[in-house]
């Protein structure tokens, strides 16, 4: 009895430091990325937003993803990726209404991801 | 993670309650928590296993709180008998020296027929080889045979009445008509509505119960008919 309380100790501690990482991780990347994401979209709005600014965004995304897949499933971020793409090619053509537009969608995204993988009623049911 | 974490107790304490409720002829011979811990945990490892868009992190955490599930029932089930008893139910004794115990074969969702099922696979052809039979709480049946048995010549009883109504296809095999059927019960001062059991072998040994009666055996002629 004592061995399998040992066990169920240990796998809830390993759960629990594993639940603590993968919330804190989530939050911050997306914390990250949704204020880089706003910094972009203001400066889209007063049309000096430059390629190489909403590239870097990209990439930005691209590296964090890599990770983020490890606890999100691919088709919860898939859409980001779509929209930066979109971003880009409206930022070289110098459309900023749109790639503003864009960037609000990508903003709006990266806060409510975050939130469904939070302990809430409506997530667990 | 936490998320999955919460959702795997709910379907597993879910599926135990399940598990419970339907009694003992679902479980097999393994005890409910174990039924439906193989039960989820086939899916489980499948999913993220073959869906690469699902992070396998998820399959893991539910598996390992799996595993925390099974460590703690079965340290309740140690704990004492309520727990073992929450957890697993208890054996029930569905044939006494009374016979059949109707009430308890209802209590685990069974019926004689069933009952004559598990009695087959268990080895005994007849209600009446056994002076005990128990549904043990992981759903194997154990009997305790008469004191003769190994003696007695042995034969395949047929259902003729379960619960009060008339088995027609099985009147075949002893060629007997609802009339004989009848006259033979009439004799014992019995109606087919009031029999919970009635079985004729080869041998034309009946075994016949009333409900809420003490059983009885005796012979009937089956003419050339024997098997």
């Amino acid at each position: 009895m004592v061995k399998s309380i040992i066990t169920i100790i240990i796998a809830l501690l390993i759960l629990t430091g594993g639940a603590i990482f993968e919330q804190t991780y989530i939050l911050n990347e997306f914390k990250e990325f949704s204020i880089a994401t706003l910094s972009l979209k203001e400066k889209a709005e007063l049309e000096i937003a430059t390629t190489d600014e909403t590239v870097e965004l990209q990439r930005n995304w691209e590296d964090k993803k890599r990770i983020l897949h490890a606890f999100i499933p691919h088709s919860e971020i898939k859409e980001i990726g779509l929209w930066l793409s979109e971003a880009v090619e409206f930022c070289q053509y110098q459309n900023y209404e749109e790639l503003a537009d864009k960037l609000r969608v990508i903003y709006d995204l990266s806060k409510q991801i975050p939130q469904s993988f939070r302990v809430k009623f409506e997530n667990i049911f | 993670m936490i998320v999955i974490f919460i959702r795997t107790l709910i379907i597993f304490f879910t599926l135990m309650v399940v598990m419970r409720l339907m009694g003992k002829r679902q479980i097999g011979e393994m005890q409910a928590f174990e039924l439906v811990i193989t039960l989820i945990i086939a899916d489980l490892a499948c999913i993220p296993m073959s869906d690469v868009s699902i992070p396998l992190i998820y399959g893991i955490v539910s598996i390992t709180a799996l595993f925390i599930l099974h460590q703690l029932m079965s340290i309740l089930e140690k704990c004492g008998n309520f727990f073992k008893r929450v957890i697993n139910g208890k054996p029930s004794v569905v044939i006494n020296k009374n016979g059949v115990d109707f009430n308890e074969l209802k209590k685990n969702n069974l019926d004689v027929e069933d009952l004559i099922e598990a009695m087959r696979a268990s080895g005994y052809f007849s209600l009446a080889d056994v002076d005990f039979a128990i549904f043990e709480s992981n759903g194997k049946l154990s009997a305790l045979a008469k004191p003769n048995y190994d003696q007695k010549e042995r034969s395949l009883a047929m259902l003729i009445i379960d619960d009060g109504k008339i088995k027609k296809d099985n009147l075949l095999y002893i060629k007997k008509d609802k009339n004989a059927i009848n006259e033979i019960l009439s004799r014992h001062g019995l109606k087919t509505q009031k029999v919970g059991v009635m079985t004729v072998d080869g041998k034309g040994m009946v075994y016949l119960q009333g409900k809420n009666k003490k059983y009885l055996t005796f012979n009937i002629d089956l003419g050339e008919v024997k098997w």
